[in-house]
């Protein structure tokens, strides 16, 4: 019954789901967005279980004066301020917005920088060519880089027909190769979720 | 009523569970043959590794959760990350999995603690490995990127899906030496993948992992149903094409309905 529970729970629930997006009944929406509510609410629970086991994770850092424990300690201030000014002074307020227009973004941004150099370091090991594979990933990938540049486009004129080529049929038809089968794939497995085939996320294996 | 425009998905959606479930009768009587996935033979190798050299194992489900369409991918990282614990429960290796979605965390938790129950480990089992970071994708980012150059981890696993933060993850892996294996249903994340890690599980290569880690009968039959339901898509896709070039437009008008 502990099993069996959710699992009845999941296949009522999801097929509500299912029956919203592609049939138009009017009961069928409200429940969907009764059950969207409950979401929000069950999300609620599971924030709080996460944000004590990274509480419990940083404290336990601090008292055992583990390396980074000053990181931690900032972590946590920074936690319950945000909390607290979110809280009590509102989502508007100075204080709640400091933490995003002073710390979140500009951390963000400078994160999303550093995306540029991790690009050109995993290329240059990639564009080696050890093997046949390896050499026309080089080819290719040099000759769009060439294409892209505006000096490429003037030295070789006939260089972006080529790549233009490249990138809508041979790049494209792989793409949507992969992406047909993750969406049958993506199919298969809720689908043996919500039929309670696949029970590994309720613990191991079906039984 | 049937909402307009959605109708051929429903039907490919039927077709597709139809398939599946004749996959799993047929595997009653003869189990499928289902092709080697490297990256997933790679992990065992990659536990081992990390055994060897006295070293952490790191995991991440990905920076999705479970009420968006890519929720298939964070369950199918989450069987990877049950896989994963159990051999670190059987070898006594250290484990530490980053998730993102507060939502994830309570599965994440129990999957990891389940495996170490399977394995009579449940003393092993420190709540230290599963780790909430965050939602915000850069401060999860910044926590993973932290998390594998402080325990210098020898195996790094990345699974499920994740946007521009995949790229930073792969780098910080080969910066410390470790293995890297990833495994996405991002087509945008995959190349960056595949250029910066050892071993990559491509689209729904990922999906199947389930199947293929725990050899059950009825997953395994699923993935044979899955098959057939791409051959029937790409019967379609080929029959589609022909008739485009003919000019005529059956199969388009049939889709688009």
């Amino acid at each position: 019954m502990k099993r069996e529970a959710p699992i009845v729970l999941a296949g009522i629930v999801g097929l509500i789901q299912i029956l919203e997006h592609f049939f138009d009944f009017e009961a069928i929406a409200a429940v969907t967005v009764e059950l969207q509510n409950w979401v929000i609410i069950v999300s609620a629970f599971s924030l709080a279980l996460a944000a004590i086991n990274l509480a419990i994770n940083h404290t336990q850092k601090i008292s055992a004066k583990k390396a980074g424990a000053f990181d931690s300690a900032l972590l946590l201030i920074t936690m319950v301020f945000t909390a607290v000014a979110g809280i009590f002074w509102g989502m508007e307020s100075s204080g709640f917005k400091f933490v995003f227009n002073a710390i979140i973004d500009p951390a963000a941004s400078a994160f999303y920088a550093m995306a540029a150099f991790h690009v050109a370091s995993a290329a240059y090991r990639a564009f080696r060519a050890h093997n046949a594979h390896a050499a026309a990933l080089l080819i290719t990938g040099v000759m769009l880089m060439i294409a892209k540049a505006p000096i490429g486009e003037a030295w070789f004129p006939w260089m972006p027909t080529i790549t233009n080529w490249i990138m809508s049929v041979l790049n494209l038809a792989g793409v949507r190769g992969i992406m047909i089968s993750s969406a049958i794939g993506m199919i298969c497995v809720s689908a043996r979720i919500l039929l309670g085939i696949d029970r590994s996320h309720l613990g191991l294996g079906r039984d | 009523m049937l909402i307009e425009g959605r109708v051929a998905g429903l039907v490919f959606t039927l077709i597709t569970i139809g398939t599946m479930l004749y996959g799993i009768n047929k595997a009653k009587s003869k189990l499928p043959n289902v092709r080697r996935i490297a990256g997933l033979e790679a992990i065992d190798e990659a536990v081992g590794r990390a055994t060897e050299m006295g070293k952490a194992v790191f995991c991440t489900p990905g920076w999705a959760d479970i009420t968006t369409s890519t929720a298939g991918a964070t369950f199918a990282a989450l069987d990877i990350v049950g896989h994963i614990a159990r051999l670190t429960a059987r070898y006594d290796t250290r484990l530490v999995v980053a998730v993102s979605y507060p939502n994830v965390y309570p599965l994440a938790e129990q999957t990891v603690q389940q495996a170490y129950l399977v394995e009579g480990k449940r003393e092993k089992y420190d709540q230290d490995m599963v780790r909430f970071t965050s939602s915000e994708q850069y401060a999860y980012a910044a926590a993973v990127l932290g998390m594998i150059q402080r325990e210098k981890v020898a195996a790094c696993v990345f699974v499920g899906q994740f946007a521009s933060e995949a790229v930073d993850f792969a780098e910080a892996a080969v910066a410390v030496g470790s293995i890297a294996i990833a495994g996405t249903t991002s087509t945008y994340q995959l190349p960056f993948f595949a250029a910066a890690c050892d071993y990559t599980l491509i689209g729904e290569e990922l999906l199947t992992a389930g199947a293929y880690i725990s050899k059950d009968t009825a997953r395994l039959g699923s993935v044979h149903g899955q098959d057939l339901a791409k051959l029937i898509a790409f019967g379609v896709m080929l029959l589609g094409a022909i008739l485009c070039t003919l000019n005529i437009n059956v199969v388009v008008d049939l889709l688009s309905k």
